[in-house]
């Protein structure tokens, strides 16, 4: 592999995901040209991702504000700048192309440029939507299972590529000139040396997803009054009304500085590391702290779900609300989004101050609960994946023991392969739920995660049904005999076996991403001959038994463990006992 | 038995619908006829003589003698006067020639004087016909070999000169796509014909679109329940066409079309029409109604450019009394894409059509005399098919549809599988049939398009249009249809006879495609420089696109298979990329890219 371009065309955060990917691929190729493309308003940052050669700027902002007049038709004008950048980017002949962009358009493109091979998203020759690498078509489900998935899409982007994450954290280059850059913005601003700064990152490019301001106004004088704290407003131009009304609502002014619109990537970069914390919500400007160390205090509302876009490193912590809703459903435009009040600022401080003080974030227990809360940091575990480690010890739910059982499951079987020790792997969920969940009402679950046993069992037998009805139409197109009605009849029975596999999964959102990947997979069909395509829906049965079987074996496990667990007395009653 | 007599039989034998037209024309102008030299008969005009007043044989071998026809076209002789020039053109070989001759008296002295016979096996007389009409019948006239006969010209030159004009109007039309909007009824029986007139104008290659008022009939109608204060509904009803009649503009301002066709009943009040008037585009209509059950026309008809009718005489006196601009008579027809027999061969249609036979079956809503007359025909195998008929009589028991609303599909097979289409007009005051009656109902062209046998009641302007005994057969009374359902019921062969040889002739002249070629002509030949100004204008907006994309690069090229395509646009690249098949082409695949940036853009 010798030339590989990186397309990433949608968000600043992707741009940052993906950069363990780029260092996995650059361990992998040492000697390649990485080429990265992205879109304009990322041309800058763009040039701070590690170990890309040359980066390509997408210009489609030239054209933005030119309505049509009775001269030009603008389509026509952007239809030749697409196809004359196109094929100045085809004549590189690139072999790999790294398609991180989950978008129709960054498909299109890796259609046109014909790699030899294909990261990512894609689309076969007739314009359909194809996603051949399971951690992609995973990605694909993703998005409708959200409340189910345990990973970063860090992790998903490295393992689309083969890469393992272990121990990557998102990065950034830094420049020796960038302290340089930011040396008169200190001084005009009266920022010393000594200064304890934190940053407050108040916008975002989606306005539902902002904590209001006036939470931000209450934490602020919080932070200035009692921690001594000087904050440091950043953000785009876009966003100085919002800083504005933030400092109008604030008792010390003086200990606010605003940087909303007057800073560049290179005096962002040089900013952040000065500041101690940085509060945020689900921003760019986050991804870039976490890549520069800086200890991130998350806000996640509406569609922003941490265990997808958290900051991919150690040593942070996250809000979300905890309220049935949250996060938002692909697609959902919320008229009442109520999941900001959950947060309070007096939540947010006390975080911070326990933190300032014992260096750990930790929720005392003198707080009481907040049941409305989910409070996560960021940590590695044993195998150095990155994990959300729950602070508040919730009432343990279904779907919190799905996302934990999902967290050991798909990593092995999207390779292909089955659990190497299911019972220690249950025994690990059944420690994780229990060190970090309240599992006192484990009776209540059990019934329903029974339940969910035996529709996993339905699919399991569904995929057997359809694993013999592939057989049998294989039977009859390698035969001799023109069996017309009988495949016909087979070719009915394999669609009403696939409908009931569907059902299984809208009817039980705990087994769904189990279902869904397998009608994904079906999707990826590639050609039209009919015997290969019989193989192919052999197969797909066949991982459909395999998965279901070993997501049970899970299952079953956790439930021995667990009943376990809850037969044996608790430590501290051993003592007693033994003590006796 | 005279010689006028003799013609007339003669004539009734190839040409019915024409020899019903010279019996039922009073001659209103008195042609005068006197001998030339030779002692042949010559008539005078005005005091002009249409032949030579010595010789008019050797007149008019000297005037045939330059005429060399092309081959391949047709013979096609402007003026009949006594026929002498025919006679040396059918010498000549010409095949087949059809002879305009404007005025029905100088037919009807032509019969009194001439014999005919001898013309009648290659001459087809096009008799007082308008000059729009004419070329219905006679075909493309750039397929003409025209022979003038100038006295006739002269005497008749403003109808020769009318004549020229529609010629060219059909060349325009044949070379050029005008943008047409419909504008449909909210509901009614001429929803239908808003529909069949679209398609036949699209199938004429012209760029529609319709104004779908049908879509607001729930609301329209929502309105009687609002309140039973009749002044407050009329007040409500006006001002949902008021509405209407904004989004009839909003539509007109988007599409631009060249001509704006307006069907009876559709929701369009004086106020509307002056605003389209302003936007300077022709405005016709199309009047389906009996000129003396509906008498809105009275407020409208000044109003519009063009006022197409299906009656005309008193209609015709009453429309100028009123200063009409321009009317013309347009009868209803049949649109064979709907209309045609389905296939009994086919076992599963014929099951389908079994609920719907019957010896006698009736297709229409409950008029005063349908209710008054169909209890006459109980003894039979009678279904009635409708609306608004009374369920609680002996013949609402004959309903097989409970009143309510069939679709196009459904009237389709009822036609089809009854053994008589019975077709009784209809009428608000006669016990039985309106004697008077004058045009013909769509259901009458219907039925034969769609090859079902009917029995219709007299109308007198159905002569011209389907030869009846022949073609078509007829009823003066109730009880003349009872006696011929007893003879049709007994004779399939002359039922089975009668239906092919309707169904050829609507085919072959009465489809609402005819009408609309017709109404086309009549319109363009009376604005062509206006219609050729506002199209010349135009620039196909491919041609407009591919300058700029460059005629030879790859994209023009691409390009220039959407030439002509209507309202092209983006969209209309991307729908024909999702409808094609197979791997996508670079282009293609340009097209999709450039389709999700334009998207994200909007």
């Amino acid at each position: 592999m010798k030339n590989i371009l990186v397309l990433t065309l949608t968000r600043l955060g992707d741009l940052i995901q993906g950069t363990p990917l780029i260092s996995g691929l650059r361990a992998k190729y040492p000697d390649a040209k990485i080429t990265q493309m992205v879109s304009t308003d990322f041309a800058e940052f763009a040039e701070r991702i590690p170990h890309v050669d040359e980066t390509i700027v997408l210009n489609l902002r030239q054209f933005k504000g030119k309505e049509e007049d009775r001269q030009r038709t603008l389509w026509v004008d952007v239809f030749q700048y697409l196809e004359q950048f196109m094929d100045e980017v085809k004549s590189r002949k690139f072999d790999l192309v790294v398609n991180l962009s989950h978008s129709k358009l960054s498909a299109f493109m890796n259609l046109y440029l014909n790699p030899k091979r294909t990261i990512g998203f894609a689309c076969n020759k007739e314009g359909d939507r194809m996603s051949l690498h399971p951690w992609m078509q995973y990605f694909g489900i993703e998005p409708f299972n959200r409340a189910y998935n345990p990973f970063n899409l860090v992790e998903i982007f490295a393992r689309c590529g083969d890469m393992d994450p272990a121990g990557e954290t998102v990065r950034i280059e830094t420049r020796p000139d960038d302290s340089a850059s930011i040396a008169g913005l200190l001084a005009e601003q009266g920022i010393r040396s000594d200064d304890f700064l934190i940053g407050v990152q108040a916008g975002s490019s989606l306005e539902g997803r902002r904590w209001p301001a006036h939470y931000f106004a209450e934490l602020i004088d919080s932070l200035t009054a009692e921690l001594g704290a000087k904050i440091i407003l950043f953000g785009v131009a876009g966003e100085s009304e919002l800083a504005g009304k933030i400092k109008d609502s604030v008792k010390n002014k003086m200990q606010v500085v605003d940087l909303t619109g007057k800073t560049n990537i290179t005096q962002l970069t040089a900013m952040l590391p000065k500041c101690q914390y940085l509060v945020t919500n689900d921003t760019g400007t986050m991804h870039i702290a976490a890549a520069l160390g800086v200890k991130i205090v998350g806000l996640f509302f509406a569609h922003a779900h941490p265990y997808e876009t958290g900051p991919y490193a150690p040593g942070h912590l996250i809000f979300q609300s905890r309220i049935a809703c949250a996060p938002c459903s692909y697609g959902v435009a919320c008229n009442n989004i109520i999941c900001i009040h959950s947060v309070q600022p007096k939540h947010v401080f006390g975080m911070m101050a326990e933190h300032q003080q014992t260096g750990k974030w930790q929720w005392p227990a003198s707080w009481g609960t907040a049941p409305d809360m989910n409070l996560v940091k960021t940590e590695w575990d044993h195998k150095k994946r990155l994990r959300l480690i729950p602070l508040l010890k919730h009432p343990l739910q279904l779907v919190d023991l799905f996302k934990e059982a999902y967290y050991h499951f798909w990593p092995m079987v999207l390779e292909g392969k089955r659990l190497s020790d299911p019972k220690a792997t249950g025994a690990e969920i059944v420690r994780f739920m229990n060190e970090h969940y309240d599992c006192g009402e484990w009776e209540k679950i059990q019934p329903a995660l029974e339940r969910k046993k035996q529709e996993l069992e339905q699919l399991i037998e569904h995929a057997i049904k359809g694993i013999k009805a592939g057989f049998t139409v294989l039977k009859n197109l390698t035969g001799n005999r023109n069996k017309g009605n009988t495949l016909q009849k087979l070719t009915e029975e394999i669609e009403s076996i696939d409908e009931k596999i569907k059902n299984i999964g809208f009817a039980h959102p705990e087994i769904k991403p189990v279902a869904e990947l397998f009608s994904k997979r079906k999707e990826n069909f590639l050609g039209d001959d009919p015997v290969v395509l019989t193989k192919a829906t052999i197969q797909c049965y066949q991982r459909l038994e395999a998965e279901s079987r070993e997501l049970l074996r899970v299952l079953e496990n956790v439930e021995q463990h667990q009943t376990l667990q809850n037969d044996e007395p608790n430590l501290e009653n051993k003592a007693v006992l033994a003590g006796r | 038995m005279n010689l006028f007599e003799r013609n007339l039989k003669l004539l009734k034998s190839v040409d019915p619908s024409l020899a019903s037209r010279v019996e039922s024309s009073i001659s209103a102008d008195s042609i005068e006829v006197q001998q030339a030299k030779d002692g042949s008969p010559i008539p005078k005009i005005g005091g002009v003589c249409l032949h030579s007043a010595y010789h008019p044989r050797d007149e008019a071998e000297k005037l045939v003698a330059p005429f060399e026809p092309v081959a391949g076209k047709n013979t096609v002789v402007y003026g009949l006067g006594f026929a002498f020039h025919l006679q040396v053109l059918l010498q000549k070989d010409v095949g087949k020639i059809s002879v305009i001759e404007p005025s029905m008296a100088l037919f009807q002295a032509f019969m009194t004087h001439i014999e005919i016979e001898p013309l009648l096996a290659n001459v087809r007389f096009v008799v007082g016909q308008s000059p729009e009409k004419v070329l219905t019948l006679c075909g493309p006239a750039s397929q003409w070999n025209v022979f003038e006969h100038k006295p006739s010209v002269r005497i008749n030159g403003t109808y020769f000169d009318a004549l020229t004009r529609v010629i060219s109007a059909q060349s325009f039309l044949g070379e050029t796509a005008l943008r047409i909007l419909v504008v449909n009824p909210i509901y009614g029986g001429s929803l239908p014909t808003a529909h069949y007139c679209a398609e036949a104008l699209d199938h004429l290659g012209h760029h529609v679109a319709s104004v779908h008022c049908e879509d607001f009939a729930d609301g329209f109608h929502a309105i009687k329940n609002i309140t039973s204060d009749k002044a407050n509904r009329q007040v409500l009803d006006s001002l949902f066409i008021n509405l209407l009649g904004q989004a009839i503009l909003a539509k007109t301002v988007e599409f631009q079309p060249d001509l704006i066709l307006v069907l009876a009943q559709a929701p369009v009040n004086s106020q509307t029409i002056q605003s389209l008037k302003k936007m300077d585009i022709p405005l016709a209509f199309w009047f389906v109604e009996d000129f003396r059950t509906l008498t809105y026309w009275k407020d409208v008809a000044p109003l519009y450019d063009h006022f197409f009718t299906i009656q005309r005489g008193e209609f015709f006196e009453e429309l100028e009394k009123i200063n009409t601009p321009d009317y013309y008579y347009l009868p209803q027809a049949c649109h064979p894409q709907v209309h045609r027999p389905l296939s009994e061969a086919d076992n599963e249609a014929d099951r389908d059509l079994e609920p719907y036979r019957a010896d006698l079956s009736f297709m229409g809503a409950a008029y005063f005399n349908r209710q008054q007359s169909f209890p006459q025909l109980v003894d039979y195998d009678f279904k009635i098919w409708g609306t608004e008929w009374n369920l609680n009589t002996d013949i609402g028991k004959r309903v097989q549809n409970e009143n309510k609303r069939l679709s196009s599909e459904e009237i389709v097979k009822i036609y089809n599988s009854g053994t008589i289409n019975l077709n009784l007009h209809s009428s608000t005051c006669h016990s039985e049939l309106n004697p008077k009656g004058d045009f013909v109902n769509p259901r009458t062209f219907e039925i034969s398009a769609c090859g079902g046998f009917q029995l219709v009641d007299h109308r007198s302007e159905l002569a011209e249009m389907l030869d009846i005994g022949d073609e078509i057969a007829t009823f003066h009374s109730i009880a003349e249809l009872k006696e011929k359902i007893d003879h049709y019921l007994q004779h399939p062969e002359q039922r089975k006879r009668m239906a092919e040889r309707a169904r050829t002739r609507v085919l072959a002249e009465h489809t609402i495609a005819h009408r609309m070629s017709e109404m086309l002509i009549h319109i363009v030949s009376r604005r062509l420089e206006q219609m050729t100004a506002r199209t010349a204008n135009r620039r196909d907006p491919v041609d407009r696109v591919i300058e700029q994309a460059g005629t030879k690069g790859e994209l023009g090229t691409f390009l220039q298979h959407f030439r002509g395509t209507p309202d092209f646009s983006l969209k209309t690249v991307m729908d024909s990329i999702e409808k094609g098949q197979g791997d996508l082409s670079k282009n293609e695949i340009l097209f999709l890219m450039l389709d999700q940036v334009m998207t994200q853009k909007n």
